[in-house]
């Protein structure tokens, strides 16, 4: 069942806008499969005994990459030149699993008559901060060990998200310690253990 | 009659304690994943994929099954009370569900999400412990060419159908695939594509790539989108009116049929027999015209449909080895590594295995029936949970889980960096579903490709040559070229060109 049979708006037969993003990634991806068709070229086509080599295989999917990246690059280009607005207009629902519908009704169908008031709490300020902590996280583990590290990360997550208060603190230490001790104790998994401990 | 025996003694089998704890923390867990906006099934599975394989197989395929098939229930709570469907199959939901919450409605809305799951779920159970096996004798006659078709055509039927451009679908599908190239190569075992790091010796593994894209990815994703309700709408008296529940059984047979049917199509899986139901009924169904503002039918299609497929998916998961649904890619790439490999010989060489997991579904099924109707209250409470809170507990579980199943650090840092990468991908409206199901059959495809042309001597006419791969080929190309009839078609027709999304 092809999702075009499905209600008008929740197919991807609806224009969704563009971002730059899609025109970076579909370079990113064009460059990455011509690396993957440089490197694999030189593996070798077949064996010894005539049959497929190591190369064939990988150079059939860097070759995939490197064709349909131009398409994505154009389709988002021309998209991006219809119309402007982003990819999180509110016309547009994020849900789980990544992937993005519309939820308007079909055409029969008349239009939900309210919705739950909602407050938007994230930014991209946020989500850069929340990537660079958790890069901070991993990149002192060795050094500071789980337990340490995991309840420092996680109260600056808390005040970072926007639960600062003393339960958001109180409940952060409580779940990091609980997480901490399961691995350890429990599943007895050698979590580093650092310079503290 | 041998397949009941069967499954009764498979019901004996899963009266070991273990068995029947792994049931209810699987059907707990999934709707647990299920009830919290932005987790979904994937995410749910891939975080708890490091303790899943500490377990043995049965146990593990309970857990993740539930999980599955739990996440189906739970994720209509969401959908209903808030307007956030917590997964791409519960967005018909929440059009008449929503509304039926905030005419006080909500108890009886989310009864017959509960009841339409579990009657579609137990039926689609029944059917796909009934039809695998005959299924699977079928597949035992598939030789290396037509297997290498069937994973090609899975491949290209989850990126051609996937939300958003099929060109980004099919790009994301290839990246998938690309990431079970670097390492060592699976026939000559000679070092390929490493570009000189040493960790990409070992190749990309199955934890930090899942972690990476849906547990960081959902996280990163959800800092720079998330938004707070402001109230949550009261749930009220549950059970739904007699009147209310008369017009809704023909509704569940014909949506949880076609639930089915579309589920058993291999890279598909709930949400488009969500939509494709809520469409049908949104034609058929005498009560239409109240669709969108609180139709009970409106509300148990896309349930019962969705359910189904949950159920349905397993049919080619099992039988074939290829996954229904992105979920079970994960799954399928879990039993991987614990050395089951489900395909055409699954059942003639593990019937003990495939009749217990039949009764655990069972079972799981009775369970989220009880864990999504008397105690729905609870679930309604989690809705409240801080969203700080979940997302650090997220990120430390994820950290410890990528590490603690290599014990390297190399993992973290690829399951952080793929993280990124999910972040960009979601920004730029590229599905992510192709990546884990062309990570975890890219092996599969190169290794049935090689091993066919070996068979021929190198000569590609084979896959020509015999009749059934001719079909399966057949059948890429009209998936394949399906977006491109269809542009033809509409401009042959004259209708309005509706631009492509990029979803």
């Amino acid at each position: 069942m092809a999702p075009d049979d499905a209600p008008r708006g929740t197919s991807r037969a609806d224009k969704i806008p563009t971002t730059n993003d899609e025109l970076i990634l579909a370079a990113a991806f064009g460059l990455i499969g011509l690396l993957f068709v440089l490197q694999s070229w030189a593996l070798g086509w077949t064996t010894d005994r005539g049959l497929l080599g190591p190369g064939a295989f990988p150079v059939a999917v860097g070759a995939l990459f490197t064709l349909l990246s131009p398409v994505v690059f154009y389709q988002a280009f021309k998209n991006r030149s219809r119309s402007g607005f982003p990819v999180n207009h509110p016309s547009h629902q994020e849900i789980g699993d990544s992937q993005t519908h519309r939820t308007e009704p079909p055409p029969n169908i008349q239009s939900n008559p309210g919705t739950a008031a909602t407050t938007r709490t994230g930014s991209g300020s946020q989500m850069v901060l929340c990537i660079a902590l958790t890069g901070v996280f991993v990149g002192l583990l060795p050094t500071l060990g789980f337990t340490t590290i995991a309840i420092l990360f996680t109260v600056a997550i808390q005040c970072l998200l926007g639960w600062r208060n003393w339960k958001g603190v109180l409940a952060s230490i409580l779940a990091a310690a609980g997480i901490a001790y399961v691995f350890i104790e429990v599943l007895a998994v050698p979590l580093p253990r650092g310079v503290l401990f | 009659m041998d397949a009941i025996l069967a499954l009764s003694e498979g019901f004996t089998a899963l009266l070991a304690p273990q068995y029947i704890l792994a049931c209810l923390l699987g059907a707990f867990l999934g709707t647990l994943g299920g009830v919290l906006p932005g987790l979904g099934p994937t995410g749910t599975m891939a975080i708890l994929l490091p303790f899943v394989l500490t377990l043995d197989t049965l146990s593990a395929l309970i857990i993740l099954a539930g999980i599955a098939y739990g996440a189906n229930f739970g994720n209509s709570t969401a959908a209903i009370l808030l307007n956030i469907p917590g997964d791409p199959s519960a967005v018909p939901t929440a059009l008449d569900g929503h509304p039926l919450a905030l005419q006080g409605r909500g108890g009886p809305a989310l009864a017959v999400a509960a009841l339409a799951s579990f009657a579609t779920t137990l039926l689609g159970t029944l059917t796909l412990a009934f039809i695998a096996p005959v299924v699977a004798s079928f597949a035992l006659r598939v030789g290396a060419p037509e297997y290498f078709g069937l994973l090609l055509l899975a491949l290209t039927i989850v990126s051609s159908f996937s939300q958003g451009s099929a060109v980004k679908g099919f790009l994301m599908m290839a990246f998938g695939v690309a990431l079970t190239l670097p390492g060592l190569d699976p026939v000559t075992g000679s070092e390929r594509l490493t570009f000189g790091v040493g960790p990409l010796i070992a190749g990309f593994s199955l934890i930090p790539v899942a972690m990476g894209l849906f547990a960081f990815g959902e996280v990163f994703h959800n800092a720079l989108r998330r938004s707070r309700p402001d109230t949550i709408p009261q749930v009220g008296k549950l059970l739904p009116s007699l009147k209310e529940l008369k017009p809704l059984p023909p509704v569940v047979a014909r949506s949880g049929l076609l639930g089915f049917i579309v589920g058993v199509l291999p890279g598909t899986g709930p949400a488009p027999a969500a939509f494709a139901a809520y469409g049908m009924e949104s034609r058929v169904n005498k009560d239409r015209d109240q669709f969108g503002s609180g139709s009970f039918s409106g509300l148990a299609a896309p349930e019962s449909a969705s359910n189904a497929a949950a159920a349905g998916a397993f049919v080619p998961t099992l039988t074939l080895g290829i996954p229904g649904s992105a979920p079970l890619a994960v799954l399928l790439g879990a039993l991987m590594v614990l050395g089951a490999r489900p395909g055409p010989l699954f059942l003639d060489e593990q019937p003990d295995l495939y009749w217990a997991f039949m009764a655990s579904l069972i079972v799981a099924s009775i369970l989220l029936l009880i864990l999504n109707l008397p105690m729905i209250r609870l679930w309604v409470k989690l809705l409240s949970v801080p969203y700080p809170l979940l997302a650090a507990v997220i990120l430390v579980l994820t950290v410890a889980g990528v590490y603690s199943f290599e014990l390297r650090m190399s993992d973290v840092w690829i399951a952080l960096i793929l993280g990124i990468v999910s972040v960009a991908l979601r920004r730029g409206g590229f599905p992510l579903a192709p990546i884990i199901l062309g990570f975890v059959l890219g092996e599969e495809l190169e290794r049935n490709l090689r091993l066919t042309l070996e068979v021929s001597g190198g000569s590609l006419m084979i896959f020509v040559e015999r009749v059934p791969s001719l079909i399966i080929l057949l059948g890429v190309v009209l998936v394949v070229t399906y977006p491109a009839m269809k542009f033809v078609y509409r401009r042959v027709r004259g209708a309005p060109r509706v631009p492509e999304a990029n979803a």
